[in-house]
């Protein structure tokens, strides 16, 4: 029997993430929005298997503790820019499980207690 | 000179503490105007002149990103000393609190969703511009700089895709 794969969540940044939840603000659905690394759209990352969660970064509809990793990756965070509030390190704590990491930029940044 | 992402990586490094991230992401950008000056760019306000002869190169950049400091690393890199013919000048997205406010720095420059900005101008005339992974493909076109070899430089140190 094999282990369960870790559960991976990506508050957006450059890239999407393959095996992993990849989410976006609610711009991501509008018209020329396009992946900053590859530039392909929504559509066309979906059907090459990438799943999408879209939602703003103030709550996030996870539940507590679901995460064994969260990765950000060149993304505001905890301050505000020109398209709003950016990621919150309060849900990244809040869906992180006990012993999960923050994988901040490429470096492990925070494990959850 | 301190590099542009050494100067970003002070946000990694900000470890277990609460709210730790925010109060890093102020500093920085209050200190971008510094590190810019020790670097062969300019920094560039509305306002501000904008260059009558030659090619300007205008680079908004978040100082959030890996991406877009590396990407200013390397534009550093590939310029003659001093640039021929090329005035490139940065600004800070952070100065920019809405959507519209990017036309002050690049007209027209339509819906903005990621980082860079980059317009172009030639003998005072915008002639190109883009946002996103096509605004470094203007950059690297304008700077001498091979495309797939800065996606490769950007993704250094960033986790596997």
């Amino acid at each position: 029997m094999q282990p369960a794969q870790p559960y991976r969540v990506n508050l957006g940044g450059e890239g999407e993430a393959a095996g992993t939840l990849n989410q976006q603000g609610p711009w991501a659905l509008q018209p020329g929005w396009a992946s900053s690394r590859t530039g392909q759209t929504l559509d066309q990352l979906a059907a090459a298997g990438h799943e999408f969660l879209i939602c703003d970064n103030l709550t996030v509809p996870l539940p507590d503790g679901c995460a064994d990793e969260v990765l950000t990756n060149s993304v505001p965070v905890d301050t505000t820019t020109w398209l709003g509030p950016g990621v919150q390190s309060s849900e990244i704590r809040r869906i992180l499980r006990s012993g999960g990491i923050w994988i901040l930029n490429g470096h492990p940044h925070y494990t959850k207690p | 000179m301190t590099t542009f992402y050494d100067f970003s990586q002070a946000l990694t490094s900000s470890g277990q503490r609460e709210d730790s991230l925010g109060l890093s992401q102020k500093n920085l950008d209050a200190r971008f105007s510094s590190v810019v000056s020790t670097s062969p760019f300019r920094l560039w306000s509305p306002g501000n002149p904008i260059p009558a002869k030659g090619k300007r190169l205008l680079i908004g950049v978040a100082t959030w990103s890996a991406y877009d400091m590396k990407l200013l690393d390397a534009v550093s890199q590939a310029l003659p000393r001093p640039p021929v013919d090329l005035t490139v000048e940065v600004f800070n997205v952070a100065d920019c609190s809405s959507p519209e406010a990017f036309d002050r720095y690049v007209p027209d420059i339509g819906r903005v969703f990621q980082t860079p900005i980059v317009g172009l101008w030639s003998d005072g005339q915008l002639v190109d511009k883009a946002t996103g992974r096509a605004g470094r493909e203007l950059v690297a076109r304008v700077s001498g700089l091979d495309s797939l070899e800065l996606d490769r430089l950007l993704a250094t140190g960033n986790p596997p895709h």
